[in-house]
């Protein structure tokens, strides 16, 4: 007999009827939009398929929900196959990566890599992908991870000069040209530098956000990172001239796999030698930018897929900096380490110093990935 | 049943009211919170809208939808766009929707990820395990694993509250 408990709590799931009427009513929208496209004559624009995401920012929702139509897409960074492929970005020609099996390429670009910069298309087959933004001096900077509460008051020591407002004026009818208004931004706040980083990397935004649950404020300070529209060649570029890693690690905690994708903080402490996190940052530092993009290959039924990052053998490190910040590696079985706010984007290390610090961080070898 | 690619809003409804529960279910098992599971209800169907496919059956439909949804999760929680914030140090987001869960559901929702359309298949729909072999296409032999593997976890986690009755 099945477990009647299991059978009971999962029958507590299940949609209000508001949230009934929302998605029904948002899914024959998408459905118009399609049904219209298609029998439009060619050159006539269809709808923006409107692909509301609420993004989970833990205490705050709907001030920070980013819509957009058409598609955001940061070439070489984020988006889905669907955006390379239908719309064949400046990073897919330039950074030629996919192997013919479909699993994780890697450039011959002479050891140098432009990631283009952020590119708003109009195509509205395109996924939405969700990003949070700021414009400062004409560049596009991106998340790069959140503090909130006393964590974000620790923080708030390390903010430099006051830079401007952030509009939070980008939303799904933005069009490119938002995207060159100083400060224009997917949510507002003031807009800080962040002292020891240069704001041409590194600026945050911060803000005292309202619980939606009690009113309360908590302060939160985002950072955001300006990883497009820049070249990159070695580990150092970014590891070091950006992040300055070396000597700056006061610990390191990690996450298994598993844990990371379901969300689940059972954070553990790394346990191994100075020696070995030095000798592994030096081969960081000295190793080759790849661009590891490989779209995710639906099979006809929708029954599998797969890509670089569906490996199971990947561990998740979080480095905590000797002023307080908190930079995420994302290390995947082979050699590969990356900065989690960069996404494709990986450096190539040798297997002894990779494996010595991946291996016990909870890194798996299994060969049924 | 529909062979056309271009569904009518009354199509698209009715497939809805048959399934939407089912699939909320399996989202809500992967994105643990009402918003996100919501998204994501809605990838599923604006896939079937634009996929297209002719079904055989409302089995066959329904088989669809709830792999659908299990890869449109999975693939969601994997992007890099999406952040693992640690929302237990602060106030957890509540919505008027909120859905309420206990200590068995929390324990079923804390599943790893392979396990979670296995054990939703097995015992909220009833299916054996071969059928849901043959809904999630994967081998039997893996399904049976996973059971077995879930049951353990579960067993572990939930002591006396967890007994096959």
């Amino acid at each position: 007999m099945k477990n009647k408990k299991i059978i009971d709590s999962w029958n507590k799931i299940e949609p209000s009827g508001a949230a009934n009427g929302r998605m029904l009513g948002t899914i024959l929208e998408n459905s118009r939009s399609m049904n219209a496209g298609a029998e439009a004559a060619k050159g006539t624009k269809t709808p923006g398929k409107r692909n509301k995401k609420w993004y989970r920012w833990g205490a705050v929702a709907a001030a920070f929900v980013i819509l957009l139509t058409g598609a955001l897409t940061l070439p070489g960074i984020f988006g889905t196959s669907d955006a390379i492929s239908d719309t064949g970005s400046a990073a897919e020609e330039s950074n030629k990566t996919v192997s013919e099996t479909g699993e994780k390429g890697e450039s011959d670009t002479g050891g140098i890599i432009y990631i283009p910069g952020v590119v708003l298309t109009e195509d509205a087959d395109i996924e939405t992908t969700m990003i949070s933004l700021v414009v400062y001096k004409g560049g596009v900077y991106t998340d790069a991870g959140s503090y909130w509460g006393e964590e974000a008051q620790k923080i708030d020591a390390l903010l430099g000069d006051r830079l401007g407002y952030a509009t939070g004026s980008i939303d799904e009818w933005s069009k490119q040209d938002e995207y060159s208004k100083e400060f224009a931004s997917t949510h507002a706040g003031e807009v800080y530098a962040v002292k020891g980083y240069d704001t041409s990397f590194r600026v945050c935004i911060r803000e005292n956000a309202v619980l939606k649950t009690n009113g309360e404020t908590i302060l939160r300070i985002q950072f955001l990172d300006r990883l497009n529209d820049i070249t990159i060649s070695t580990g150092k570029d970014l590891f070091e001239d950006r992040l300055h890693l070396n000597g700056r690690v006061d610990s390191i905690r990690w996450l298994t796999h598993g844990d990371w994708n379901s969300a689940n903080n059972n954070y553990r402490d790394a346990s191994f030698d100075e020696s070995v996190w030095d000798a592994f940052l030096d081969e960081v530092d000295r190793g080759k930018f790849v661009y590891t993009y490989s779209p995710d290959v639906y099979f006809d039924d929708n029954s599998s897929y797969c890509s670089f990052y569906d490996t199971q053998n990947q561990a998740h490190l979080f480095l905590t900096l000797v002023d307080g910040t908190t930079v995420e590696l994302r290390l995947i079985e082979g050699g590969y380490v990356g900065y989690q706010a960069l996404g494709w984007y990986f450096v190539k290390i040798p297997g002894e110093a990779f494996d010595a610090v991946y291996d016990a961080c909870g890194g798996t070898h299994l060969t049924d990935r | 049943m529909s062979n056309s690619l271009l569904r009518t809003d009354k199509e698209i409804a009715e497939i809805y009211a048959r399934h939407s529960k089912t699939v909320y279910r399996v989202c809500f098992a992967y994105m643990k919170n009402s918003a996100d599971t919501e998204d994501a209800v809605q990838e599923t169907f604006f896939r079937l809208i634009k996929s297209g496919p002719a079904f055989e059956s409302e089995e066959h439909e329904k088989a669809w939808l709830i792999r659908t949804a299990t890869n449109i999760c999975k693939n969601s929680l994997k992007h890099w766009w999406r952040r693992r914030e640690d929302i237990d140090s602060f106030y957890d987001l509540q919505s008027p929707d909120e859905i309420k869960t206990d200590d068995v559901l929390n324990a079923v929702l804390a599943l790893p990820e392979k396990y979670k359309t296995v054990v939703y298949l097995y015992y909220y729909e009833g299916y054996p395990g071969k059928t849901i072999a043959d809904i999630l296409k994967k081998p039997q032999s893996t399904v049976r694993n996973y059971l077995r593997e879930a049951r353990a976890i579960l067993k572990e986690r939930l002591g006396e509250n967890y007994d096959e009755e």
